[in-house]
């Protein structure tokens, strides 16, 4: 109702009159029938020549999230409908790696969609690898470009999210200068970024590549720095919101993702915790004036349901789950976001149960 | 002065006058035991009534002192009067009786155009300062002083079409607000949501202009488009030339609106006051010495109706446009001949556009973005006639402030304008035929900048860059002269014209030279053809500028994205501040129009003409802060189209109009810089194909007016979405399908307003009910699409919208 209100104020003031407001889009956060994405996973899954000395060591049990030109990259994708996560193949995935400047809308160009080579893609988008995950070698510098054209690339993900179009048509339909309708498609970007900063700039240097504009010398670089990691899920710690909060913390509880948790018909749960404190990691950068700069960064999380109505947004970045009122399954899929576009998900599922 | 009484005049004349309602006495005076000296004034507006006659007669018995009923009027047939006296008003309204033979006498006021009125009159008891009588007007009255069917357009211009106050104070659908009582013309396209916006002929609102007096207003509108900043009360007519305007105006290449300031009135002190949901004001006028003066003032009250309604629920927070406008006029005879005029007005606005934040206390709003825009001009104006030549001559000065201001991150802009601007112009009658028109006009424009930016929080920095700040000055100018002959030559007149236009912006200069030619034949009685052909020109500044993007903004935070038609970005308050480089561009256009008159008894008046225009955008560079220059993409915007217009002119009853506009606007990519697509032609952003606008008052008696306003026109053109790519967390980009391909859909709707009036001695009461979309019919301005931006889930529009307005006449 006080988006109704709100709406009716939007575009026309006072005696010019209220705007007639009907049905509010579903919460982003509501999936629905249709495959959507919702995240991206960069995996350092084999080191490469620039990776082999100068960086520090990251936990065991965490994947390096930041490649270094000659590292070998997998990319997955998260995916899911409101029948749950799906895997990626079911969309027929086409994964292309893209320069500086446009992506999709050059598809239809002649050499656009050709296999990826060593060096990094000039001005026109390359294929990766297809299938499920996307296992490739970052490309290295070209020499004839300028730094800051290659130090930068977006991955794209193509795919049909109906079973009445195919990935084929949706990418002759994005590079159609005639701009038709998109209906059926699935698609995402996300940066890729090479890593550590100061790894960059030192393999750019031995590359031949003058980076302009900066104001430090190649053994100002020679210093350890332990590259960007991706977060992992943890178990939802999350208590009920009516009920009054013991000092021992017992209304708290813990919510897994391979495990049901049992909630009460009609109760509102907060969640308190989602991250793991140990996914808090330092950003390392170099100013122009060659000073090295540090900033401590932890990940951040959304949520997703298959079902209406069980999750609320609220001021501050809470996050509420209200089990419906009557017994039922349902699910929450939480999605970590850190720095550098490292990433992790998992799905929570939800019984309701009268009280 | 009182005139004496004539003698005796026989009563079946004075009665043979219709009987109608009674005004009622307040006052009673008697100077001499057998003497009656009194006034007659018109209730309402207190104006005194002259040249009426004024019958004293033998009052009857049992009828007691005052207001007479209808149903007790005299009537001779059965009650002949065993005398009558019959007075004579003067100038002044005044009466005098003398030697009247009895203490109770029926007076009996016959006066044009005013009801006939009787009141029993006890002559023992009336106060010294003497008897004050109250006429009703006659409804039918009223509207003639206002009849002025415009003559053959003037000179220079092919079509002008003018509106009376009566029209803008009661046309349906715009709460009596002159400009947008203008968009009901032909050659006007409908504005989203029925703000104020003006686009004339498919002209974009930058390349019309609006004038006052002589020179420009800076800005037709107030902020959000809410209402113009000059009220109906401060303006006697409104003058709209869509397209081949005469030489006398320059500095744009669509069409220009000429309010032409009030005539100030000395009969009596007089004024207004008005209240309705966008605002109130108020009005005074009257005789000052020799002249006379009028003051107006006016305040949006909007952001005081958002506020309480935030402060009801803690959770809303609006957009908060605020506005005020002021207007003060003064009149004074100079000689035989001349008249001198001072004007001071101005207008300010500001929109606020808050956040909720959080604070140890709690939630709190705080302002994320403001823009304030304000001005303030003083003009004098003199006019006077010397033989065969009439001169006028007005400078006037006007100061401009511009700010916007981010408090949370310490940004700021702010542009002072202190401009100083003169017309003069001459006109003299060469022979019976020819009649020349010699003028210039200049503005210059001496302007001051300061840009502040906020203290910067660097990555890895231990302390934040402090906050800077710089100033810029310049001086920018724009100088006219320009000739006009009007030139009689039987059914022929000509009007060949030349304006000569400079620009300068520091050491940059353009120049222009803009022949015009409107040629009018009347080829029958009645009728007459029009034609004209003309190049205008329009200096281009390119200028950083700050607009609050607040409509897109708002709209977002109401529910996901919003796709909105071109048009309304146009309601968006900007603001300009310092040029980007010493560069100045002209664009040149030119236009051709044609027109067909008929006029058809006393009050029809039929109307077909047709247009183009042709504009080079002088867009094909675009200048970058460092002083360099790259290329741009090249475009030329073109538009045609046809007007028929079926007017009936403002009188007793019914006046209105049919106008339908049949027309296309385009931009034409000459020269593709960027991204191509395969669009060579994209529809312009106030492309609107047909805009047909029925619209009708008519008045009933009882002082009961009812009008109705009925539009259909075609659907404004926006830029649809076709796909969407993730971008993060509840985050997708939106793919723009090509530029205005797609189209709202057809807009119709039926606004109704009733209008009554209540006539008291001393005011008159308005008050008006203004219902738009009577049949609540969904007419999108705005979609809604989902968070993924694939798919629209809500339109907005207007629904049903009543509005109640109350206006007090003093």
């Amino acid at each position: 109702m006080e988006s109704r209100f709100a709406c009716a104020l939007v575009l026309l003031w006072g005696a010019a009159g209220a705007g007639g407001c009907g049905d509010f889009p579903e919460a982003p956060w509501v999936l629905r029938a249709e495959p959507r994405l919702l995240g991206f996973r960069v995996e350092v899954v084999e080191a490469g020549p620039n990776s082999a000395e100068g960086l520090l060591p990251i936990p065991a049990d965490r994947v390096r999230s930041q490649p270094l030109p000659g590292d070998v990259v997998e990319l997955s994708a998260f995916v899911a409908s409101s029948d749950g996560e799906i895997p990626t193949a079911a969309i027929d995935p086409v994964w292309l790696l893209c320069p500086v400047g446009p992506c999709l809308s050059v598809l239809n160009e002649p050499g656009a969609r050709d296999a990826c080579g060593d060096l990094v893609p000039e001005r026109l988008p390359c294929l990766l690898p297809a299938g499920e995950t996307s296992r490739f070698v970052a490309p290295n510098f070209d020499p004839a470009l300028a730094f800051e054209e290659q130090v930068g690339f977006r991955v794209a993900l193509v795919g049909h999210s109906t079973d009445d179009t195919t990935t084929s048509d949706c990418l002759d339909r994005m590079g159609d200068r005639s701009k038709p309708r998109w209906d059926g498609c699935v698609a995402g970007y996300f940066g890729l970024t090479y890593g550590p900063t100061t790894r960059v700039l030192k393999a750019a240097l031995e590359a031949g590549i003058e980076v302009t504009g900066e104001d430090f010398e190649p053994e100002d670089l020679d210093f350890p720095v332990a590259p960007l990691f991706n977060p992992e899920s943890v178990p939802l710690v999350i208590e009920p919101t009516e009920v009054e909060v013991s000092f021992f913390g017992a209304n708290k509880f813990v919510a897994t993702s391979d495990a049901v948790t049992v909630l009460e018909a009609g109760a509102a749960y907060s969640i308190l915790e989602a991250i793991d404190p140990r996914d808090a990691q330092t950003l390392v950068g170099l100013g122009g004036d060659g000073v090295v700069r540090r900033l401590r960064s932890s990940p951040s999380f959304s949520v997703t349901t298959d079902t209406p109505d069980t999750l609320e947004f609220r001021n501050r970045g809470d996050w509420v789950i209200h089990a419906p009122q009557t017994p039922g399954h349902f699910e929450v899929f939480v999605l970590l976001s850190g720095p550098a576009l490292g990433s992790a998900w998992s799905g929570f599922e939800f019984e309701v149960r009268e009280p | 002065m009182s005139l004496r009484l004539s003698g005796p005049i026989g009563a079946a004349l004075a009665f043979s006058l219709p009987a109608v309602a009674l005004g009622a006495p307040t006052e009673t005076s008697l100077t001499a035991s057998d003497s009656l000296r009194g006034t007659l004034r018109t209730a309402g507006d207190r104006k005194p009534i002259s040249g009426a006659r004024v019958l004293a007669v033998p009052a009857p018995k049992g009828l007691e002192a005052g207001a007479l009923e209808e149903a007790e009027f005299l009537d001779p047939a059965l009650d002949a009067p065993a005398w009558i006296r019959t007075a004579e008003t003067d100038e002044d309204g005044g009466f005098l009786f003398e030697g009247l033979d009895a203490t109770r006498v029926r007076l009996i006021v016959v006066a044009p155009g005013h009801v006939r009125a009787e009141t029993i009159v006890d002559t023992s008891d009336l106060p010294r300062r003497g008897l004050v009588l109250f006429v009703e007007p006659d409804e039918e009255a009223a509207y003639r002083t206002v009849v002025e069917t415009p003559e053959s357009p003037p000179s220079g211009q092919v079509k002008s079409t003018a509106m009376e106050a009566e029209e803008i104070r009661t046309a349906p659908g715009t709460q009596g607000d002159p400009l947008r009582a203008l968009q009901n013309l032909p050659g006007v396209a409908r504005s989203p949501g029925g703000l104020g916006v003006l686009v004339l002929r498919g002209a974009s609102p930058n390349q019309s202009r609006v004038f006052l007096g002589g020179h420009p207003l800076p800005r037709a509108f107030h902020a959000l488009a809410v209402a113009s900043v000059v009220p109906a009360a401060a303006i006697d007519r409104l003058e709209f030339v869509p397209g081949n305007f005469g030489s006398r105006y320059g500095d744009t290449t669509g069409g220009v609106v000429v309010l032409h300031p009030a005539e100030l009135q000395r009969e009596g002190t007089h004024g207004h006051a008005r209240m309705d949901l966008v605002g109130v004001g108020a009005v005074a006028s009257g005789p000052l010495g020799r002249g006379a003066y009028l003051v107006a003032a006016q305040r949006g009250w909007v952001d005081v109706v958002l506020r309480t309604v935030e402060t009801i629920d803690p959770a809303q927070t609006f957009l908060l446009p605020r506005y005020y406008d002021y207007q003060a006029f003064f009149d004074h005879p100079v000689g035989h001949r001349g008249l001198l005029s001072a004007r001071v007005l101005g207008a300010g606005d500001r929109v606020q556009s808050r956040t909720l934040a959080f604070s140890e206390s709690g939630q709190e709003r705080e302002v994320a973005f403001e823009l304030g825009s304000q001005f303030h001009r003083a003009d004098l104006s003199y006019r006077t006639r010397h033989r065969r030549w009439s001169f006028w001559m007005t400078p006037s000065v006007r100061f401009e402030r511009n700010v916007t201001r981010s408090p949370r991150s310490g940004n700021a802009s702010i542009r002072n304008d202190g401009i100083f601007s003169l017309r003069t112009e001459g006109t003299r009658r060469i022979t019976q035929r020819v009649e020349l028109t010699v003028g210039a006009d200049v503005e210059v424009d001496r302007y001051q900048t300061r840009v502040t930016t906020g203290a910067i929080e660097i990555f890895g920095e231990a302390e934040p860059r402090p906050a800077s700040s710089q100033g810029e000055a310049g001086l920018q100018t724009s100088t006219g002269s320009y000739l006009a002959l009007q030139i009689a030559l039987g059914r022929w007149t000509l009007a060949p014209g030349l304006r000569a236009s400079a620009f300068t912006l520091g050491e940059a200069a353009e120049a222009a030279l803009d022949p015009r030619l409107s040629a009018h034949w009347a080829f029958a009685p009645r009728w007459k053809f029009s034609m004209g052909a003309g190049l205008y020109s329009q200096a281009l500044i390119p200028q950083r500028s700050g607009e609050g993007d607040f409509i897109q903004r708002l709209t977002a935070d109401v529910a996901g994205a919003v796709r909105l038609p071109a048009s309304i970005q146009s309601l968006e308050p900007r603001a300009g501040f310092a040029p980007v480089t010493d560069a100045i561009d002209v664009a040149r256009a030119v236009q051709g129009s044609t027109a067909l008159a008929r006029e058809v008894g006393e009050s029809w008046l039929f109307e077909l003409g047709a247009w183009t225009r042709l504009r080079d955008n002088a867009d094909g560079q675009s200048y970058a802060l460092n002083g360099t220059t790259t290329l741009a993409t090249k475009t030329w915007s073109t538009a045609y189209g046809m007007e028929v217009l079926a007017r009936r002119s403002l009188g007793p009853r019914l006046w209105g109009w049919l106008g339908y506009t049949l027309s296309a606007a385009d931009t034409r990519i000459i020269d593709p810089i960027g991204e191509r697509t395969d669009q060579e032609v994209i529809p312009s952003s106030f492309d609107q194909r047909h805009n047909l606008v029925v619209l009708a008052s008519y008045r009933l008696p009882r002082r009961w007016r009812i009008g109705g306003r009925f539009r259909l026109v075609s659907g404004s053109p926006y830029t649809d979405l076709v796909g969407s790519v993730w971008s993060g967390p509840y985050s997708f980009s939106g793919v723009a399908g090509l530029t205005h391909d797609a189209r709202f859909p057809l807009f119709h709707q039926l606004d109704l307003r009733v209008d009554k009036s209540w006539v008291l001695h001393r005011v008159e009461v308005g008050a008006y009910l203004d219902v738009q979309n009577v049949y609540n019919r969904v007419n999108p301005e705005a979609y809604i699409y989902d968070y993924d931006l694939r798919t629209r889930t809500n339109a907005i529009g207007l629904p049903i919208f009543p509005s109640l307005g109350l206006r007090v006449d003093y």
